[in-house]
Parts: structure tokens; sequence; C-alpha cells
């Protein structure tokens, strides 16, 4: 009894060594606090402005400012004689997979350095999951108050296939933590994990996963193109921050949604697995369909109401250098995109700014 | 299919298991299919020249030993010319798998000058994966026989697990026949304190690989290139050099050693003892000591079966010297069919030779008094050693001589600032293992599983940090550096 009592005991103090092996090394890396829980959610915050970045926030390498938003400190009053360019979306304009500093919109900041020094201050205001109507939001009670001269919306169009579209309503109460976010180790070895683990198997249980909550429903439930309804919705949205954006005489900049394209190889099907994971109702079909009609949509309604578009859809080549995941852009896709971008706001006529 | 991958886990466990579950004869049949099954999974086509090696090596030993046992005349022409069969088999192909395009290419201008196109005659062979040490654990076995040290066996399964035994095919330890081989015929018994020493081995092994070796390999590329056009665009410090050779030393070290301590943990979880390869080289004072500590397998071989056949030091100090400067010439041949490396083993010859000259009169400048200077004076040969040994990796790794002249130059005139923060990450990497190396040596203790006075906590503790490294600070899988030869 006592042999099998210490036995448990030394696989006991492992298991604490590796906790506090990876508390150590958030601390030394990261500055992270040595209790509760640290996971992405230290970076959002929910208040009256609905749900954005908690200023002067830190996880891992996304480190926001006195305002919340990714980048380097800023004054919230424009200085004098700068173009003040606003970019807003979800995570493929927040950053995931980018060397700090090498999300588009900073490599933005940097091609517009090296074109006009000091002319030109790139605002990354987005925060993952950012919908159109928070993008619409924030706009009214926060953004504007950084009197942006210009306003680059790149939004994905997936967040239309959730469960649950997106809407003006307020976000619902974040739930508490789940205990294993308070395990370090945890969080790191999923990391590790998905790492080792080959992306086929990976896949297999991720479509294990979605074809068990397809059983669930009725048949007939999952979409098999892009949803009418859904696509009307991102039309009303895309519409009203237009409105929202014109009524404040600011330059917009529409994007149209790049995305890695359908292939047959292993990498896709792991990537598509882990995509339908999270949007169960959405097949291939319909992921790919939602794209293109979103896309079409930006398309027709920059040409309607004499809105620049940025087509990224197409000028960003679709291959692994540019694409690390479905959606997210490696250092050299920012790039890419951030070019993009800089043409289009080098060709802008003069710039006008929001009133307060 | 390396050690550090996933597919290799897998690979072990499937095998480790139903090696236990099954008997003797059962098992050496499954070992045997599993080591061609990995040795096939780089290129199946290569199967072909382990079974060729196999099957020469197997009748040669027979027929020796029939002739040696059936004396009279003619049987000593009779055991030479088999043992000439086994050796110019395996050498040929060695010889032609690794060195035929390395000769061509050095002797193009002879051959051009026959009026023949030296670039019509360049094959651009591939090299097959471990070549290098089962052709030289091969002919061990025939050599042994032929010298009368070991009988042959008549068991064609056993001997051909010998040859193709996989902890050990593709990167060693060479092994000994009169060691491997009774261990394939004995029957073997599960010894849980031996597993566990494997797994010790095993984990250990993948943390130099993983976090040590593969963390420094980007660093060493970043100064030494992967081109010459690239190390012309880094253009490197002195400093940097210097560092990069220091890091490229512990790569090397930690792949290579790595490797062998998987070998041997996978080898211990199957009931086989394979020998020590390396035993803290870095310890050395001298170059002697060196080669006692450094790939062990690889130097015994050649002191074996190249210099003492050649007198080894029994003919008188000029020929001792040439045997020495033969040896490691051909070593560092063995080590790649490049210029560099053939310079590399020469300069060890010329470190052993000097060594051997200037021992005597060394061995009198013994001023330290007390431990204390006796340890400080034993550090500072291991430091000089280090430095030397680094040295020679400069000529090793360079991608020409060229190269390599230019780095010594950049060393000589000091070119460039000194750039500190290329030790952080050499210190980061090594550091972890230079702590449990000086702890070894310091405790004299051959591997890290015989800590026995440690307790258990303080072994599960530090177990817990290294394994946070290995598993979080590891990089991705990359080959280990010896595969090639």
């Amino acid at each position: 009894m006592r042999t099998w009592l210490r036995r448990a005991g030394v696989v006991v103090l492992f298991l604490l060594v590796l906790e506090f092996c990876a508390r150590l090394d958030d601390w030394i890396r990261w500055g992270a606090p040595w209790w509760g829980p640290y996971s992405y959610a230290v970076l959002l915050v929910d208040d009256a402005r609905g749900r954005h970045g908690r200023p002067q926030a830190r996880f891992e390498k996304w480190q926001l400012n006195s305002y919340g938003f990714r980048g380097p400190e800023i004054t919230m009053a424009k200085p004098k004689g700068v173009v003040r360019i606003a970019v807003a979306g979800a995570s493929e304009t927040f950053g995931l997979y980018e060397t700090p500093g090498m999300e588009y919109p900073a490599q933005m900041q940097q091609l517009l350095d090296a074109e006009a020094p000091g002319r030109y201050q790139v605002l990354n205001t987005a925060s993952v999951g950012m919908t159109l109507p928070r993008v619409i939001q924030q706009l009214r009670g926060w953004t504007r108050r950084f009197e942006p001269d210009v306003l680059i919306v790149l939004v994905a169009p997936t967040s239309y296939l959730y469960g649950t579209a997106p809407s003006f309503d307020p976000p619902a109460e974040r739930p508490a933590p789940p205990l294993v976010d308070h395990v370090r180790i945890y969080r790191k070895s999923k990391t590790v994990l998905r790492r080792l683990v080959p992306t086929w198997i990976q896949a297999w249980v991720r479509e294990g996963h979605t074809a068990w909550v397809v059983r669930q429903h009725e048949p007939g439930w999952v979409w098999q193109e892009a949803p009418p309804e859904r696509v009307t919705l991102f039309r009303e949205h895309l519409e009203a921050l237009i409105d929202e954006v014109r009524s404040s005489a600011v330059q917009v900049v529409l994007v149209t949604h790049p995305a890695y394209p359908p292939e047959s190889s292993g990498r896709y099907r792991a990537l598509l697995a882990r995509m339908r994971d999270g949007s169960p109702r959405s097949s291939e079909a319909c992921l790919v369909g939602m794209e293109a009609a979103v896309n079409r949509l930006i398309q027709e309604l920059g040409k309607k109401r004499g809105i620049p578009v940025v087509d990224l859809a197409t000028i960003l080549a679709k291959d692994r250098e540019n694409f690390a995941d479905m959606f997210h852009f490696t250092d050299q896709g920012a790039r890419q995109v951030a070019s993009a971008l800089v043409k289009q706001i080098l060709s802008l006529p003069a710039e006008g700014t929001i009133s307060r | 299919m390396w050690f550090n991958t996933l597919d290799f886990a897998v690979f072990f466990i499937v095998v480790w298991t139903l090696y236990w579950l099954l008997p003797l004869r059962a098992q050496n049949v499954m070992l045997l299919v599993a080591s061609y099954f990995f040795y096939g999974y780089w290129d199946w086509r290569f199967l072909s020249l382990i079974a060729i090696s196999t099957m020469v090596d197997y009748i040669a030993g027979l027929k020796i030993d029939r002739a040696a046992t059936e004396g009279g005349p003619g049987s000593a022409r009779r055991k030479k010319a088999w043992l000439i069969a086994s050796i110019c088999t395996n050498l040929g192909l060695l010889g032609f798998f690794k060195y035929f395009d390395f000769f061509i290419d050095s002797l193009s201008a002879v051959v051009a000058s026959f009026g023949l196109d030296p670039g019509r005659l360049h094959l651009g062979i591939v090299l097959p994966v471990g070549i290098s040490f089962y052709t030289f654990q091969t002919m061990s076995y025939t050599i042994d026989i032929y010298r009368g040290k070991m009988k042959p066996t008549r068991r064609l399964l056993e001997f051909a697990l010998f040859v193709a035994f996989f902890p050990q095919l593709v990167a060693g330890p060479i092994e000994r026949a009169k060691a491997l081989l009774p261990q394939m015929l004995r029957k073997r018994r599960f010894d849980f304190y031996q597993f566990v020493d494997g797994l010790h081995l095993i984990f250990w092994g993948l943390f130099k690989k993983i976090f040590v070796a593969d963390n420094l390999a980007p660093f060493v590329d970043r100064v030494f290139g992967v081109s010459l056009e690239q190390f012309a665009a880094i253009d490197p410090s002195g400093f940097a050099v210097i560092c990069g050779a220091y890091a490229f030393a512990l790569q090397i070290y930690c792949d290579f050693s790595g490797y062998s301590d998987i070998a041997r943990g996978c080898a211990k979880c199957m009931g086989f003892e394979l020998r020590l390869n390396f035993n803290h080289p870095f310890a050395a004072k001298n170059p002697a000591e060196f080669w006692q500590r450094w790939h062990i397998s690889l130097s015994t071989w050649v002191r074996d079966y190249l210099y003492i056949s050649m007198g080894g030091s029994r003919r008188g100090t000029v020929r001792t010297y040439f045997n020495l400067a033969v040896a490691m010439v051909l070593i560092g041949l063995w080590h790649g069919a490049q210029w560099g490396r053939v310079l590399w083993g020469a300069q060890q010859a010329v470190l052993l030779i000097l060594h051997r000259m200037l021992e005597p009169f060394l061995a009198k400048l013994s001023w330290a008094r007390g431990r204390l200077l006796d340890g400080l004076w034993g550090l500072a040969k291991m430091i000089f050693m280090f430095q030397l040994f680094c040295m020679g990796l400069i000529i090793f790794r360079a991608l020409s001589v060229g190269q390599a002249l230019d780095m010594f130059w950049r060393i000589w005139v000091w070119k460039g600032a000194a750039d500190w923060s290329l030790v952080l990450p050499l210190l980061g990497y090594a550091g972890p293992l230079l702590i449990f190396e000086v702890i070894q040596v310091v405790l004299e203790r051959d591997d890290l599983h015989r800590l026995e006075r440690v307790p258990a906590w303080a072994k599960s503790a530090a177990c817990a940090m290294v394994f946070y490294l290995l598993a979080f600070y590891g990089a991705t899988a990359q080959s280990f550096f010896y595969f090639q030869f």
C-alpha cells in the first residue's frame, strides 16, 4: 500500500512540476499572472460598448494598447496632418498565426511608413469573432472618437453560418471559464497534440463529432448551399454599415474575403473538418457557396454605392504560403494583403473625418 | 522513419507489444520482419543491398570456418579468398553507392584527359541510409571469424537479424557479432528495471535530439548558411563563427548521441544490450581520450580492423604515425564523400600525432598540486580540447574548403563586432544538457539512469522539467545528421 501511495505521489509531483513549469514559462515569456485562468478570454471585455478588446490586456503574443486595439500606443486625438486608417474585422484582421507585428494592419503601417513616414496611422480595431453588427456598434460608440479618415472592413462570412446569426443584440453573457482553463498545462498540451497527431486523425475525429451533431437534428437540417436568409441578413448589415460610415463622411473600403480553396489534400480535409465542427450545419458546398455569395454581394454593393472594393479573394494567391488555415494568413499572406490595401489607400482621394 | 516521429512511436509500441507476447524463435522472426519494414519505410529498393551483404557474409563466415577446420593445403588461401570476397562485397557496395560520384567529380580532370565526359559518368547515385554502418558491422563478423576470435553461426535468421536489427541499423552503434549475436540466440526475459532503464535512455535521447540538436540546427545554418551564396549574404563575424562552431559541436553531439541513446533504449526495452557509443566526449583532455569517448563503436572498429592490421604502434614511430594518419583520414572519408571530411580526418590525425609526440613532455608539466589545482588544470585541458574539436568541426561542416578557410580567417582577424545576443540561444538550449552532463561526469556515471541515490521525488521533478522542455520547446522533427552516412 505504501509503495502504491509513494508511486502515486511521484506521479502527482510530476504533474505539479509540469504545471509549475507551464506557469513559470508563461510568466517569463508573456508576463502572465501566476494565478487564475489564462486564456484568450483575458483579451476581451463586455461593457456598455459591447464586447471589445480589454485595454492593456495581454495574452501570449497578443498585446493590446490602452484603447484595446492590437498595436502600438496611440493618442485618441488624431495628430495633425496624419491620415488615420481604421481596419475592422475579425480574427483575420486581428491576426492569429502571424509573428507579432506581421498581422496585415501592422504590415500596412510598415509599408505606409516606407512610402510617407509619419503621414499615416493604421489602427487595428479588430477582435476575434467580430461581426458586422459589432463593427457598426464599435464604430458608433468608440472608433469614431479616433477620427479615422478611412475605414477598411474585412468581415468573415462564416459568422453568418453559426447557430445564432449575428445581430445587434448585446452579446450573450460569457460563461465562467471551465475548470480546465485554470490548468495551464492542459491548454499547452492541446497545442502539442495538434502538432503531433496526424491531420487525418484529427479530421476523422472532428468529422465524427460533426456527424454525431447532425444526427441529433431532423433530416435536411444541414445547409447544402448558402442559406438565402443569411445572405440577405449579411446584405442588410453591410448596407447598414455603409450608411453608418457614409453619414460620418469617412471613406470606407470594402474587402472581399479570401479563403483557402477546396482541394483533395489531407490538409484541406483537416481544415474543413475543423471549420465544420464549429458550424456543423454548413456542408462544404454551403461554406464555399457562402464565400462566393458574400464576395459577389460586396462587389455588387461597392459598385452600386460607389465604394472602392479590394478584391482580395482574387488577388491573394491561394496557396499554403499565404494561408495558415482556411481563412487566416501567414506572415507572407498578410504581406500580400497589406500591399493590396496600401495600394488602394494611396489611390484614394483627399481624406475626410468623422465628426464627433 | 525517424526515431523522433509519431510513426516510429506507433511502430515501436506495436513491435514491443508483439515481441513480448511471442516465444523466442517467433520473436526473432517478428523482429527481422519489423527491421526490414523499418528500413524499407525509407526505400524498399535498398533492402536488396542488406540482403546481399547478409548472404555474402553468412556464407563467407561458414566457408572461412570450414577452411580453418578442415586445414590442409590451400586452407589458408581459401580462408583469405572468402575474407576478401566478404570485404570486397561490402566495400564495393559502400564504395559504389557512397563514393563513386565523389571520385568521378574529384578526378574529372583526369577522366577528361582520357577523352571521357565526367558529366556523363556522374550517376547521381542515391546514398542508401545506414550503408556505412551495416557494412562495417557485417565485415567485423567475417574478420573475427578469420582471426579465430569467434565461430560462425548457422542460424541464418539470427544472423540476418544481427545485420538488420532496427534500433541500430541506420546510425549505429556498430555492434560486434561476438556481443550481439549471442543475445539474438538466447531467450530474453522481461526485466522491469531494464525496461525502465530503456525508457530513461529513450527519453534522454529524445531530449538531446528534439530540444538541443533540432533547436540548434537553424542557428548553425544561420552562421554557416545552406549555400555558399547564402553564406556570402550572411557575412558572419568572427564571434558568430565561433558561436556557430560551438553550436554545431553541441548539435552533432546531441544528434548522434541522442540517436545512440534511443537505439540503446529501444534495444533495452526488448532485452538487448547495445554498446555505449558516447562517453561524455567533451570531458576529454586530449585527442586520444576524445576518440575513446566519441563514436566509440567506429573508433574501436577502425582500431581493431584497420589500425592494428596495419601494424598499429608495433612497427616504429614513423609507421605508427602513418597508420594513425591513414586511419583518421579514412574515418573522415567514412563521414562523407567530401574533401572537407577528408581534411577533417587529416586534422584529427595531426592532433593525435602531435599528442603522441608531446605526451612525454606534457606529463612532465604536471605542476598542479592539490585537488583544486588538479581539477582546474583538468578543466583547462578539457576546454582546450573542446576548442580543437570545434576548429575541426568548422572544416567538417563548411560547404567547401574555401568556406572553411574563410571562416578561420574571420576568427583570425576578428572580423566584425561580438554580438552577445548569439550566446543566449546557445546557452538556452545547451544549458540543461550541460548541467546534466556535468553532474554525470562529476559523479562518474555512465548513464543518467544510474543516479540511484537521487530520491524519487527529485528524479520525478527533474523528469518533469526535462519533459516540459522536450514537449513544448522541442523543434519540429528533423532527420538525424548521421542518417546519410
